[in-house]
């Protein structure tokens, strides 16, 4: 028996939206495919929500992932997770004149978004809609929401109240609720609390409608109600951004793609510009993977596909005395597993507004590729997802579209589909 | 009605009130910002030994061996008594620990030679390089609970606190100081508050102060940058054995270790700006002595302005001023009578700064009561029955972090824990409840996050703020406490005063708690329409 | 020690995807009780550390944090100072000792089985040792694997075995109850060509590890490293059918237990179709399958996912013609070995398997399919339905029954 190895046609590093989008596409194009990552994506964290574009197509800068790969994949990309979205039972639909949409924050702002989660509220002027909070929810507050879409939308009406949980539930977490409300009987009981108090307009509740079963349970609420409801989603966890990660990694299975959680790689092996290996540590040891195509999908910075690069060891020994000036190291971050050169903007890494318009320099850095998204001088390695430089998916509001955009292409690429 | 008015709510000022009402001298404190708004919060947390000053301000160092044997004795609630050692390296000039262990012997300064290898078995994170080390009794102190501990013990027998005043001119008849003029921050409102005497308390801000009455002082503004690292990287207090410079201090405090500092001159006492080379220069330094500082995680920088005086014959060097202090009677000095002002002096001298301040007021206004300020602890202790009531909401362990935090104001805390959602957290990272959460906003008018966040170290934690900002917001709002069209803003608010420290102290490993901040608040706000 | 916790960024993943966390509100959760109290101890704070026991040891949030950190580590450690304090409970030592308890056993299976089933004893083991009596025992077989495989001839006297050889490391739950598991293996094996070699070996140590008895289990380990060692250094395989054994073996022997020897042993370890995958991508599995129209929905055990491996039973189960086999990916069974026996717990157990048993009877499949013993008795107990082990649905379609 060889040192453990295992050969695939392409293997991909990292299990977030980008990779599993990749997995996708690699399947597509016909390849044997793994999925070999540390841990999960970042879905978890996030609304739920796909971002396309904030603003508009013209201003992207050459350099953008979408620029890179070009608008014709971009709408592949964005029909084919629709198309996936559907057959996981999650509906995620894009607006009839496929412009962005407005969904409500938990601080009652509105974030632009172009296909919102199943079930998330979105609000158009001119409506009437009811918040309705639970107390015992403390990441909720229904007034907070009412008076910050008041502010936001003052064409939108808005009243609010506060429910109880039922059985007095108090403290609870999150994830502990919505379990509950995959239970009939429970949710009955809130269910009657929520008619005595509904106005008839239409209703927005914390985003703890369910787990996995959350379209039963909204679709059983609106039906016992009479009246559509639909989710905010909270700071953290965001339930419909879990749903939409759970959901994923399953159907990305079913697929076909051999999914390796827990093996962090570590380095590779290459020959004239072609990746031939990839080492993993697992908790048996390490592992070999081999493959024609390599897909390197590992998430940036808290992903730990990029990390803060070690100081160099001729700075430590320093002398003694005052106030040494020095200047900042040149390449503060650093590629984990090929090394590949970090381009990172100049200037100070973060502005010193948090909510700066213009974002952040660290979250511009990434890797620089070609239109294959492939960096330069490697011929069998594709980046996607927040791995590429150029672009700030918070400030932009575009991260769910460059990673599903950009995933499902370096998959057909690796795959060896030719378009 | 008051006879004094001290201006500045940090040590010297804290300390001032609560002399000034055990001498039974009714007073008044007004403070620009929160209590302990100035350097009072904003340095090592260091209660010194003495012994980083026995060379070089050999009166300094006296001063503070005597002080830091009372402090541990009347404020048991603040100091954390860790004990330090001074750690002598390889490329240190090696005749220096002589001068300095009979320097500190001179004045003083209990000092204990340990074999080093004995010092690595205690405490394996220091450098290889290290070739000797000195126990000395160092400890750590929380500044804003020793400083709320005074405000509480001044305030129990019958003196007045103003935060959120700011002093805008000296009330003055003729030559005379008769009070001062204040504006309240939060309304905008201008109010005079009339006195016998004004103590000028007021830290790096003296010379503002004194120049409303027409006097100059030859004051420095010294800045100094320091490091809060997310773990304990020691358990005790490490210096460095050499003359005194940047870089050469850790202290552990709670959950954190700080390493500080640097000093640089600055045109006035606002300027907290975090010049990013000097961040750098103390990751460097402070790897020489705990070479696990260059690669541990940095939660955030930040930076404070130290009060100096310009000493006849002092150096040209910041690092050479006096650390000691003086206090100054304009009355005999410039022959402006009802003030009196404190220059320089150091956080762990407080206590003594103040019985000489108040002395000098004391003569002046014919009170011959005498300080007992050293002889009895600022608090009593906690109540037996208020104890047992709060073990029994929260448990042993959240308990003893209540009784720290709280040493004042126990049976509020007690009460809001027995209520329904009383025990419910807020902030996981540092254990704060529901209870304690809403108690202290309870006993603050209009309090901000940052406010809440002094008084229980809400977001002070791993995560910084970004969780339990959010839920304190809400549970502010819907505890009646806060408007809900105000609950984002104050969120906002501290995000903002948080980034600032985490930025400034980027790249590090910070950078990832960096951009996941961003991302949830940029999830809730951003987006264009706010 | 600031190594531990220092990387949290409290991005809640783990906490997330915690099985407990999510059904058990006394549980505080992977992140506060990991890295959360670990960063309050390092201070020297006092710590609660109530509801840290309900963890389930199924390392999930090892498995999904970002940052590396090992939460599941940080909660087992004060289960493992308690009992060097004051030693196991009683009815942890019982469940534990599963060598002991299985030699025994087997050796009057017929009543051994038929008393466990008794209301009255099931009653007693609740009352007396807290032992769920909804909790069905596992059935001992009448002969163990070992006197079996003691007895058969080997296919091997006549010729080496053109593949070479492999060691088979059992465990405890094959060879007292479920010794068809090890004569599938056998078979599987041999069908590729491999002499099986079986050295004497002892409990791999897990159900001591899981309630806290380190010093013990390490007492084990040192015999059963000693045992395997030889072989490791020729090279030899040592295959494994149980993936608790599996993980235990390959990792905790040196990182937790610190046994001498043990890193020389485990980069020798296979789970048995991590073996044959590799055996495949080096061509040299024999495909000889006869076509099988199944519906085979699989459930990775959680301490096979530990280790990284992939899903290597799916993989090759869909080597066989018409099979149709995938990842049901639903979370822990909630089993968790000896912890789903124990009354507080059995609750919890079953609430944390619900999804399985959703995605079970989803499925519509007839049977199922897990590597881990523990997993498909609760599969069964859940569903009503049978579960197998792949080796099984592999032996079937070599036709080897």
């Amino acid at each position: 028996m060889k040192k453990r190895s295992h050969t695939y046609d392409v293997v991909i590093l990292g299990a977030g939206l980008s990779g599993l989008m990749a997995a996708l596409g690699a399947r597509r194009a016909g390849a044997d495919v793994a999925i070999v990552a540390e841990g999960g994506g970042a879905l978890e964290l996030s609304s739920g929500n796909i971002d396309l574009l904030a603003g508009p197509w013209d201003a992207l800068p050459d350099g953008h992932p979408y620029r890179l790969i070009g608008a014709d994949a971009v709408r592949q990309g964005m029909d084919e997770f629709v198309a996936a979205a559907h057959a996981m039972d999650l509906p995620y639909m894009e607006d009839v004149g496929q412009q962005n949409q407005w969904t409500v924050t938990a601080v009652g702002g509105l974030r632009s978004t172009y296909l919102p989660a199943p079930g998330a509220a979105v609000v158009r002027p001119g409506e009437s809609v009811q918040v309705v909070g639970f107390r015992g929810l403390r990441e909720f507050h229904p007034g907070v929401v009412a008076e910050g879409l008041h502010r936001a939308m003052p064409d939108l009406r808005v009243t609010w109240s506060w429910a109880d949980l039922p059985e007095g539930l108090a403290g609870l977490h999150t994830l502990q609720i919505a379990r509950r409300l995959e239970e009939p009987a429970y949710r009955e009981q809130l269910a009657t609390q929520l008619r005595s108090l509904n106005t008839g307009a239409r209703l927005l509740l914390a985003g703890v409608l369910g787990l996995d079963n959350a379209a039963a349970v909204r679709n059983d609420l609106s039906a016992a109600l009479g009246v559509p409801v639909a989710e905010v989603p909270l700071l953290s966890p965001s339930l419909p951004g879990l749903r939409l990660g759970s959901a994923l990694v399953r159907h990305v299975q079913r697929a076909g793609a051999d999914l390796h959680l827990g093996a962090r790689a570590t380095g590779a092996t290459s020959e004239d510009g072609q990746v031939t290996s990839v080492t993993c540590l697992t908790a048996g040891g390490s592992i070999e993977y081999r493959a024609g195509a390599f897909v390197l999908a590992t998430g940036g910075l808290l992903g730990r596909g990029l990390d803060v690069a070690a100081p160099s060891p001729g700075i430590k020994a320093a002398p003694a005395s005052v106030h040494v000036a020095a200047p900042a190291p040149a390449r503060p971050l650093h590629e984990v597993i090929f090394g590949l050169p970090v381009d990172v903007p100049a200037g100070p890494l973060a502005d010193a507004d948090l909510l700066a318009p213009g974002g952040h320099a660290f979250v511009r850095a990434g890797i620089r590729t070609d239109a294959h998204l492939r960096p330069q001088g490697w011929t069998n390695l594709h980046i996607c997802g927040k791995m590429l430089a150029g672009y700030d998916p918070y400030a932009e509001g575009c991260g769910g579209g460059v990673a599903i955009a950009t995933g499902w292409r370096a998959g057909l690429l690796a795959g060896g589909a030719t378009q | 009605m008051q006879r004094v008015v001290v201006i500045g709510g940090g040590a010297t000022g804290s300390g001032i009130l609560r002399d000034l009402a055990m001498r039974g001298i009714p007073a008044v404190l007004v403070e620009q910002g929160d209590l302990v708004h100035g350097t009072s919060s904003r340095y090592h947390g260091l209660l010194h030994s003495g012994g980083r000053y026995a060379v070089k301000d050999p009166e300094s160092a006296r001063e503070c061996a005597t002080e830091n044997a009372i402090l541990r004795r009347i404020a048991p609630f603040a100091v954390e008594p860790c004990g330090g050692i001074f750690l002598q390296l390889a490329q240190d000039d090696p005749s220096y620990a002589a001068r300095w262990v009979s320097a500190c012997q001179k004045a003083g300064v209990a000092v204990e030679p340990v074999d080093i290898e004995r010092m690595r078995q205690e405490e394996p994170g220091i450098s290889p390089s290290a070739v000797a080390a000195y126990r000395v009794p160092d400890a750590s102190v929380d500044g804003f609970r020793l400083i709320t501990g005074n405000i509480a013990a001044a305030e129990a027998l019958g003196a007045r606190v103003l935060t959120y005043h700011r002093v805008t001119d000296l009330l003055i008849d003729q030559t005379r100081v008769t009070g001062v003029q204040v504006t309240n921050e939060r309304t905008g409102e201008e109010e005079t508050l009339e006195a016998d005497l004004v103590i000028n308390a007021a830290g790096a801000w003296t010379g503002q102060i004194t120049a409303m009455a027409g006097i100059h002082l030859d004051l420095v503004a010294d800045r100094g940058v320091l490091l809060v690292y997310h773990g304990r990287l020691t358990s005790r207090v490490i210096n460095r054995l050499r003359p005194p410079g940047n870089g050469d201090i850790f202290v552990p405090a709670g959950t954190v270790t700080l390493l500080g500092t640097t000093a640089t001159p600055v045109d006035n006492p606002d300027n907290l700006d975090i010049p990013p080379d000097e961040v750098a220069a103390l990751l460097r330094l402070g790897a020489d002595l705990l070479p696990a500082a260059a690669t541990a995680r940095v939660l955030r920088a930040f930076a404070g302005v130290r009060p100096l005086f310009k000493a006849k014959g002092a150096g040209a060097s910041t690092r050479d001023l006096p650390r000691t202090y003086q206090i100054v009677d304009h009355d005999v000095e410039h022959g402006v009578p009802g003030l009196i002002s404190i220059l320089g002096g150091k956080l762990t001298t407080y206590r003594e700064m103040a019985e000489k301040a108040v002395d000098v007021a004391a003569s002046h206004l014919g009170v011959t009561t005498p300080c007992r300020t050293a002889l009895e602890p600022i608090l009593p202790p906690p109540d037996v029955d208020v104890v047992r009531r709060i073990q029994v909401q929260v448990g042993a362990a959240q308990t003893t972090a209540l009784l720290d935090r709280h040493p004042a104001g126990l049976e509020d805390v007690a009460q809001a824990l027995e209520a329904p959602t009383g025990t419910e957290i807020i902030c996981e990272c540092e254990q704060v409840t529901r209870g304690e959460l809403v108690a202290v906003a309870h006993s603050l008018p209009d309090p901000s996050l940052s406010d809440i966040r002094r008084r229980t170290r809400l977001g002070m934690g791993t995560c910084q703020g970004a969780y339990c900002g959010y839920r304190a917001a809400l549970v502010l709002a819907e505890e009646g406490l806060a408007e809900p069209a105000a609950a984002p803003a104050m969120m906002l608010d501290l995000q903002a005063e948080r980034w600032r420290g985490v930025s400034a102290a980027l790249p590090g490993p910070e950078l990832r708690g960096a951009e996941l901040t961003y991302a949830l608040y940029s999830g809730l706000f951003g987006g264009t329409k706010r | 020690m600031t190594i531990q916790y220092d990387a949290c960024l409290k991005c809640n993943l783990c906490e997330l995807h915690c099985p407990v966390f999510r059904v058990a509100p006394a549980f505080p959760g992977p992140k506060n009780g990991g890295p959360g109290i670990e960063r309050l101890r390092a201070a020297g704070r006092p710590v609660d550390e109530s509801g840290l026991d309900l963890c389930l040891g199924c390392r999930t949030c090892e498995v999904v944090c970002p940052a590396g950190l090992s939460p599941a580590a940080l909660v087992h450690q004060p289960k493992i100072d308690k009992v060097r304090r004051k030693g196991l409970p009683a009815r942890e030592w019982l469940l534990a000792h599963t060598n002991l308890m299985g030699e025994v056993a087997t050796r009057l299976s017929g009543v051994t089985n038929a008393t466990l089933r008794l209301k009255p004893v099931r009653i007693m083991m609740e009352n007396v040792l807290r032992i769920d009596r909804r909790r069905p025992m596992p059935r001992y077989a009448r002969g163990t694997f070992r006197s079996w495989f003691a007895r058969r001839p080997s296919p091997w006297r006549d010729r080496p075995a053109p593949n070479g050889q492999v060691v088979y490391f059992h465990g405890c739950s094959t060879n007292y109850m479920l010794p068809e598991i090890g004569r599938q293996t056998v078979a599987v094996l041999e069908h590729n060509g491999f002499e099986v070699i079986l050295p004497p070996q002892r409990c791999c140590g897990l159900p001591l590890i899981g309630n806290g008895e380190i010093d013990e289990a390490r007492n084990w380990a040192e015999y059963n490293v000693s045992q395997l060692r030889p072989y490791a250094e020729k090279g030899i395989p040592i295959i494994f059918t149980s993936t608790s054994c599996s993980l235990t073996i390959k990792q905790e022997y040196s990182h937790l237990l610190g046994v001498d020897g043990a890193e020389t042993v485990s980069p020798l370890c296979y789970d048995l179709f991590e073996f044959l995958a590799h055996l495949h991508d080096e061509g040299r599995l024999r495909l000889d399958f006869r076509p099988s129209t199944q519906v085979l929905p699989y459930h990775q055990p959680c301490h096979q996912r530990v280790q990284g491996i992939g899903t290597p039973a799916v993989r090759l189960l869909r080597l066989i013609p018409r099979v149709e086999a995938w990842n049901m990916d639903a979370g822990c069974c909630g089993a968790s070995g000896t912890h789903g026996y124990k009354r507080e717990k059995y609750e919890i157990s079953m609430a944390v398997g619900e999804p399985l048993r959703q995605a079970i009877v989803a499925s519509g499949a007839e049977r199922a399919v897990s590597d881990c013993e523990a997993c498909r008795w609760q599969m069964e107990h859940l569903t009503g339905r049978p579960a197998v082990h792949p080796v099984t649905v592999l032996w079937e379609a070599y036709g080897l029954g």
